[in-house]
């Protein structure tokens, strides 16, 4: 093999292993019937820890969580409420002890998850970029 | 309603649950938190309590008692608009023992968006950011602060409560908040005032709290109309100023045994807080004013400050709280506590009733401050282990610290210190 045809796969190597090891944002998802087409990044807050319960529609929100690595689920709480985990679970908690909110429901995988915000309207969640699908109506990217 | 009959009830709703909801398993969460605690102190002149519900305290032995407890909770979600939630816990209580009680009880009714409605047992927020006072993995602290929190005594109430969001701006949010109800709960106060019972006192409160991206901030007013006695020696102390009033041709002296009913005052309480945590920082602090109708209970200033600072697992914070007492003047007694000699046993009486009166109006007060340090690790997703060293500084005299034994607790110089170390956590109810 010649030097041309060397570099391009050198190139291409160092493009994929650079390409692995970046962050893959994060989209916050609702339901295409939601009447919702953008968040801010603090209404967004809001559904994830617990203190609103209605979309901006009106309509109940039900948020929902994937089971994810811990590494993942850090980035994507300090990405959004920008507090390490542990502070998070404490928030929660609060909450659940005090008989006022129930924690997001938990799905399996990224599949499940779309099903499920496809399957109700009032539905709230988040995924990773690449699992986006017409399904589902991204209102919010975080960590592009 | 009796006491246990509300958590029967709601459980035997819980249990009819799967024909109501649409996804059962889904919608009936089981859960528990507690805390294992080791506290000591420095002294054995004076006992450090956590709260006024607590019979006695730590003394220079260490002791489970004051940090310990054990909670859990069934919720169930009815549909989209409402909630059941039945918590117990057991902590060590005014009658020196572990009974469980019920701390939540109640449904939570969300008809039309940012309107919620509660009835049942409920608890208090009394912590600036929403801590529950008896989860202890949702604060950081040992413990809250004896000053603001020791004396409190109404933390749970059986009745309703209502709360309406106002949407200010992205992120922003007002919530106004109503309680109606009666308190349910007993404290103990130590030789002097015994058992006081102060379940069903009427109680209301209002609040307004502010929540702003990573700030909370909140003000409530509370009132409570006193429903009982106190016990203990004060109606010996009552009983004998009547009767010396008789003897002596001195009325005054059974107006003062009047003015010891505490039963139908009135006591306020307005506190004013705030939190806010961002990345790495924690930050909160509270004051708190309260004032009685009663003579014995004097006004009180108290409030704490606190700063935390997360190193990954860890996070190393520090404490300040403070109490200031001004007491009421004691009532005019005339001559009693120094009658001539030829009084023979009653110039005696007179001078105990005299003492009496004088230490009852006084026993109330909370002059005293804290400057805490301690360690938060959080070892596990669900538990954390804590640290804390109080360095405990009493002025004149404070209620804070217990002794069954006066001639005991005047040797104390006002100085403690507490060690404490916890264990603390959830199953089934964080994330």
């Amino acid at each position: 093999m010649n030097r041309a045809g060397i570099l391009p796969l050198v190139f291409a190597a160092l493009l994929g292993s650079s390409l692995a090891g970046a962050e893959e944002p994060f989209v916050i998802i609702v339901n295409p019937a939601s009447g919702v087409t953008r968040l801010t990044r603090e209404e967004a807050v809001e559904f994830f820890m617990g203190r609103q319960k209605h979309l901006p529609s009106g309509l109940v929100a039900l948020p929902v969580e994937q089971v994810l690595p811990e590494p993942v689920r850090r980035r994507f709480y300090e990405l959004l409420v920008h507090l390490p985990l542990p502070q998070v679970r404490a928030q929660w908690a609060r909450l659940y002890f005090s008989g006022v909110a129930q924690p997001p429901r938990q799905t399996d995988s990224a599949e499940e998850t779309l099903q499920v915000v496809a399957a109700n309207q009032g539905a709230i969640a988040f995924v990773e970029q690449s699992k986006l699908d017409p399904r589902v109506r991204a209102v919010l990217t975080l960590g592009n | 309603m009796h006491i246990r009959s509300a958590p029967c009830r709601i459980a035997c709703l819980l249990l009819a649950l799967p024909g109501l909801a649409q996804e059962p398993a889904r919608n009936i969460k089981f859960s528990a938190f507690g805390t294992l605690g080791l506290a000591a102190t420095d002294t054995h002149l004076v006992e450090f309590r956590r709260d006024s519900s607590q019979y006695d305290g730590a003394i220079d032995k260490p002791n489970a008692k004051v940090d310990s407890r054990l909670g859990v909770q069934v919720s169930a979600r009815l549909g989209d608009t409402l909630l059941a939630t039945l918590q117990v816990v057991s902590k060590y209580n005014y009658a020196g023992n572990y009974r469980p009680v019920p701390t939540w009880a109640c449904l939570n009714w969300n008809p039309v968006a940012h309107f919620t409605l509660a009835a049942g047992y409920l608890s208090y927020e009394l912590l600036p950011n929403g801590d529950r006072a008896d989860v202890g993995y949702t604060y950081t602290f040992v413990r809250p602060p004896v000053e603001v929190y020791g004396m409190t005594g109404i933390t749970r109430l059986r009745g309703v409560d209502a709360a309406q969001t106002f949407t200010l701006g992205s992120g922003t949010t007002l919530q106004l908040m109503g309680y109606l109800g009666q308190s349910v709960e007993k404290t103990s106060g130590g030789a002097s005032f015994g058992t006081w019972d102060l379940s069903g006192g009427l109680t209301w409160a209002a609040s307004a709290m502010v929540q702003s991206g990573s700030f909370r901030g909140r003000a409530q007013s509370t009132y409570f109309k006193i429903p009982n006695n106190f016990g203990g020696t004060v109606p010996e102390l009552q009983a004998l100023l009547t009767g010396l009033g008789a003897d002596l041709g001195q009325p005054g002296l059974a107006a003062v045994a009047n003015s010891l009913n505490v039963k139908g005052t009135i006591g306020r309480s307005l506190q004013i807080g705030g939190a806010w945590e961002e990345g790495p920082y924690q930050v909160q602090g509270t004051l708190w004013h309260v004032t009685s109708d009663y003579v014995a209970i004097p006004t009180t200033n108290s409030g704490f400050v606190m700063f935390g600072y997360r190193v990954g697992d860890v996070v190393p914070y520090g404490l300040f709280a403070r109490s200031v007492s001004h007491p009421n003047p004691i009532p005019d007694l005339g001559n009693l506590g120094s009658l001539p000699p030829y009084y023979g046993p009653v110039a005696s009486l007179g001078a105990i009733a005299a003492a009496g009166v004088a230490e009852g109006i006084t026993s109330i007060d909370t002059n005293q401050n804290t400057f805490s340090s301690g360690l938060r690790w959080d070892f596990a997703d669900h538990a954390d282990l804590k640290f804390q060293l109080d360095l405990i500084r009493a002025h004149n005299s404070t209620a804070l610290m217990v002794n069954f034994d006066p001639a005991q607790g005047a040797q104390w110089n006002g100085k403690a210190t507490v060690m404490s170390v916890t264990l603390d956590f959830v199953f089934g109810g964080g994330r």
